[in-house]
């Protein structure tokens, strides 16, 4: 009763801050968006005219030249044509005509579309009595402002979730945990047990309480057996983590853009191939150091490995922001996949620390929800970044985010700091015992490491390459990866529900890797950023659906292998086996991108995927407990 | 330090900051188009000079020897304001020389004849020197498919910047009025949401400190309560209400 609404007070505080804010910011952010249209368009629209002049003129010394040969003006060829590629060139046009000296429009072309309102733009002839006219657009310095308020969205959006994540901290740190503490340490002293105390400090009125209760308690003697009491929670990591995987998800839009600046040959590997090298190696160090660094977590502790893996990290970006050429560019990249690794492993060790068993599955989502919103605001901050300071100066920012998030992390793991049992199964047995399992390796061969496979090759690897090929900016290649990490930051815990409510999990499986693969299909037909757009949105709705689906799928077919290895370390080599689909993924995506261009590539990697997930059903059908999915 | 101070500081200071971001992309969105305009301006005007020069070349004359090349950039550069300097820069026979100069712009070629025959593969580039102008060049093509030139364009980009300053100084204005109002409201949402939580800690430390004519009101008062009466041993405390201290 009173203990748990007060423990919920924090976070109630925190809900209602974040949603004032959010209607106060939106509101504010809008005016500035309008604000900034009308006031930018009223500087552009004669720039628009200015350059609609030089059109003109330019129209205008070419029929001079072509009458100056003796054509008659009447009788020009090809005028059609000439203008046509004229108003396909100059989009803010709407019309040109030719007039002759009467007004009598001899030539003309019209865009396509009808427009609102026009200005006319005269320039008369030189060498023939008549003039071009052309009819310019009055809405279009409007129209190319409206991306302003598009960008504005977008950014607010991600201020938003920066802000959602930041201001639960926030209030929890100055607020909920010592709420929480001192009702814990009220409750445990009005069943008269004196020993406990409130370990944490605060000043104001909250302050005076915790001193005065601190001080009854101390009052009642006995100071041998005094425990010092500090509330923790699973949402402490949040904010760590948040900002720890928006640094390493910084890089994401540009990252293949700047491995190719740097590119120097590399013997037995074509560009497109060593351009996704330290993407693979990237994916391969954070297998290994995940595999792997668990025993370092039982013996330093989450905090001392956490700081140990921002260190390596931080190491690593500046390194990165530095780099010379793509040698010491995988260097580089490989100290930020172990430090990563190091920093996740950490994160989730210091949940498991906190939880017990009963409410761990609900802590971890803390955790997931925490790297998919840090990839969603990562992927559009750092397009927008690169736009403005450049891909070196990105990897400074990620070096200054990794060390903040060195500060935020919790310097203890709570009251009872306790060391969890160690697994006794070695590493080789598990993924021997899993390996041998038909249903557990047809999952994992047929819909775990496909999926990665398209994920890395469309999300690290081509999508960057691709749309930067096309000309369009980080910013665009940002928000386009930002599609994949939506549905996955908002509907994964509801399909998560839906496999274990509805047990859909080898339907959700097979429907998520046919709509990712039938998105990547699309490619060819659809061409440049609308290809990029459907095949990224595809992907994350299609993953969204099969991700959780799948480690359940995986656990359930291989029920027997799972029970001898225990279901930890079951999941952990889901992960690790996974992993193997995101190191190839840019090795293939680059080697076929040299041998058959952007679209191909897209749609034959979204072949592989479509094609093991049809075949996934049947690949159980044949195993002794394929009836368990 | 109270409660909405302490709470409402650093949230006011994550949206004030979320606004000049905004405010920051505006201008820099501005800049962007601005630059679009001019450059694409100046290229139709470029691309007049290049055709007439290339239609010149067509007649198989080297670059230096053309006659209407020094007339054609001169037309150029009397059509817009902005272009303070026109050049056609050898690529073929004296590599690297200036062989037409129109206006008072930079005398010297403005990279080595080696950097431009590695931008004309690429075709036209741009580039915004450090004293502000931008050069823009496109390559100078014969008949046989050969670069024998660059040409270049030198444009003051003063009033544009002076543009950008002028926008950037507006939204700088916009921004603080509207931070300004930012900071009041989230001021008054922190109060309203947090002075009842900081009374009712007041008076929880009354009850603790043996204030017996404050009525608990909130659970925290009751809590505060129900420890005076076990730490004093003034009543038996409600064996329902005493729990473990929370984990979570």
């Amino acid at each position: 009763m009173t203990t748990k609404t007060l423990v919920g007070h924090g976070s109630q505080i925190a809900r209602r801050t974040v949603l004032v804010s959010g209607v106060v910011m939106g509101v504010v952010a809008l005016a500035l968006a309008i604000y900034s249209v009308l006031l930018f368009e009223q500087w552009l629209a004669p720039e628009v005219d200015a350059k609609s002049r030089a059109v003109a003129r330019s129209l205008q010394l070419s029929i001079d030249r072509a009458i100056g040969h003796g054509i008659p003006f009447a009788e020009l060829q090809g005028m059609d044509a000439f203008l046509g590629a004229a108003i396909d060139e100059n989009q803010e046009l709407h019309a040109i005509a030719i007039v002759d000296a009467t007004g009598t429009v001899l030539f003309s072309r019209t865009q396509a579309g009808a427009a609102s309102s026009t200005r006319e733009v005269r320039q008369a002839l030189a060498a023939a009595p008549g003039a071009v006219v052309l009819s310019v657009r009055a809405d279009y310095a409007r129209n190319k402002l409206l991306e302003v308020l598009i960008d504005t969205a977008i950014v607010l959006f991600v201020a938003l979730l920066l802000a959602f994540e930041l201001l639960p901290y926030i209030v929890n740190r100055g607020l909920g945990n010592r709420l929480d503490s001192l009702a814990a340490v009220l409750a445990t002293a009005s069943g008269r047990d004196f020993a406990v105390r409130i370990g944490d400090r605060a000043s104001g009125a909250l302050g005076r309480l915790i001193d005065l209760c601190n001080a009854k308690l101390a009052a009642q003697g006995d100071a041998t057996r005094v425990r010092l009491h500090r509330a923790t929670a699973p949402t402490d990591i949040r904010v760590p983590m948040f900002i720890f995987v928006l640094a390493e998800q910084l890089c994401t839009s540009f990252f293949p853009l700047y491995v190719r600046n740097l590119y120097a040959p590399i013997p037995g590997l074509s560009e497109q191939a060593a351009i996704g090298l330290p993407i693979a190696l990237f994916m391969l160090f954070v297998a290994l150091g995940t595999m792997f660094g668990g025993g370092f977590i039982g013996r330093a502790g989450a905090v001392r490995v956490f700081r140990w893996g921002v260190a390596i990290a931080a190491a690593g970006y500046l390194g990165l922001a530095l780099a010379h050429n793509i040698y010491d560019l995988l260097l580089w990249r490989i100290l930020t996949a172990i430090g990563y690794a190091l920093s996740t492993l950490a994160c989730q060790a210091y949940v498991a620390e906190i939880t017990t068993p009963k409410n761990r599955t609900q802590a971890m989502s803390v955790f997931v929800g925490a790297v998919m919103v840090a990839s969603v605001c990562g992927a559009a901050i750092g397009g927008v970044m690169a736009d403005l300071v450049g891909y070196r100066g990105v990897f400074g920012g990620a070096l200054l985010l990794a060390l903040l998030a060195l500060f935020t992390f919790p310097t203890a793991t709570g009251a009872d700091e306790q060391r969890r049992e160690q697994e006794a199964t070695s590493l080789r047995a598990v993924y021997r015992i899993l390996a041998t399992d038909r249903g557990f390796a047809a999952v994992m061969l047929l819909a775990a490491i496909p999926a990665k496979l398209l994920f890395s090759g469309l999300v690290y690897y081509l999508t960057p390459l691709y749309l930067g090929h096309l000309g369009h900016d980080t910013a665009t290649i940002g928000r386009s990866i930002m599609l994949y990490y939506l549905p996955m930051a908002f509907a994964g815990s509801f399909t998560a529900w839906l496999a274990d409510r509805y047990q859909l999990r080898l339907s959700l499986v097979v429907a998520g890797g046919t709509i990712a693969g039938l998105g990547a299909i699309a490619a060819p037909y659809l061409q440049g950023l609308p290809a990029v757009v459907v095949a990224m949105a595809s992907l994350g709705i299609g993953q969204v659906l099969a991700t959780a689906a799948t480690f359940s799928l995986a656990l359930a077919v291989g029920d027997t292998a799972v029970r001898q290895v225990g279901q930890p370390n079951a999941l952990a080599a889901i992960r690790v086996l996974e992993r193997i689909g995101s190191v190839a993924g840019p090795l293939l995506t680059g080697s076929l991108i040299a041998v058959a261009g952007y679209e191909k590539t897209l749609a034959l990697l979204g072949g592989i995927v479509l094609v093991c997930a049809l075949l996934l059903p049947f690949a159980l059908r044949s195993t002794p407990r394929g009836s368990a999915a | 330090m109270r409660l909405s101070w302490k709470i409402g500081g650093p949230t006011c200071a994550v949206l004030v900051f979320s606004l000049c971001l905004l405010g920051f992309l505006n201008v820099h969105k501005f800049e962007q188009l601005l630059d679009g305009l001019a450059t694409a301006r100046v290229r139709v005007t470029a691309a007049d000079s290049k055709a007439a020069i290339e239609q010149s070349l067509a007649l198989g004359l080297p670059l230096a020897d053309l006659q209407n090349i020094q007339s054609a950039i001169d037309r150029a550069r009397s059509f817009d304001a902005e272009i303070v300097a026109v050049l056609v820069v050898d690529l073929d026979q004296a590599r690297g020389e200036i062989l037409y100069a129109s206006g008072p712009g930079p005398t010297r070629v403005p990279a080595p004849w080696q950097a431009l025959q590695a931008r004309a593969g690429h075709g036209g580039w741009h580039h915004l020197d450090a004293s502000g102008h931008l050069l823009m060049g496109w390559p100078l093509i014969d008949p046989l498919d050969r670069v024998v030139g660059m040409l270049v364009f030198d444009v003051l980009r003063q009033r544009h910047a002076a543009m950008i300053d002028d926008a950037a100084a507006h939204l700088a204005r916009v921004v603080a009025a509207l931070s300004l109002v930012l900071a009041a409201a989230t001021a008054i949402a922190m109060w309203r949401l947090l002075a009842p939580v900081e009374r009712s800690l007041e008076r929880a430390a009354l009850i603790v400190a043996g204030d017996d004519s404050t009525a608990p009101q909130s659970d925290i008062e009751r809590l505060a309560l129900d420890f005076r009466h076990a730490v004093d041993g003034t009543a038996p405390p409600d064996a329902s209400r005493a729990a473990e201290p929370s984990q979570a």
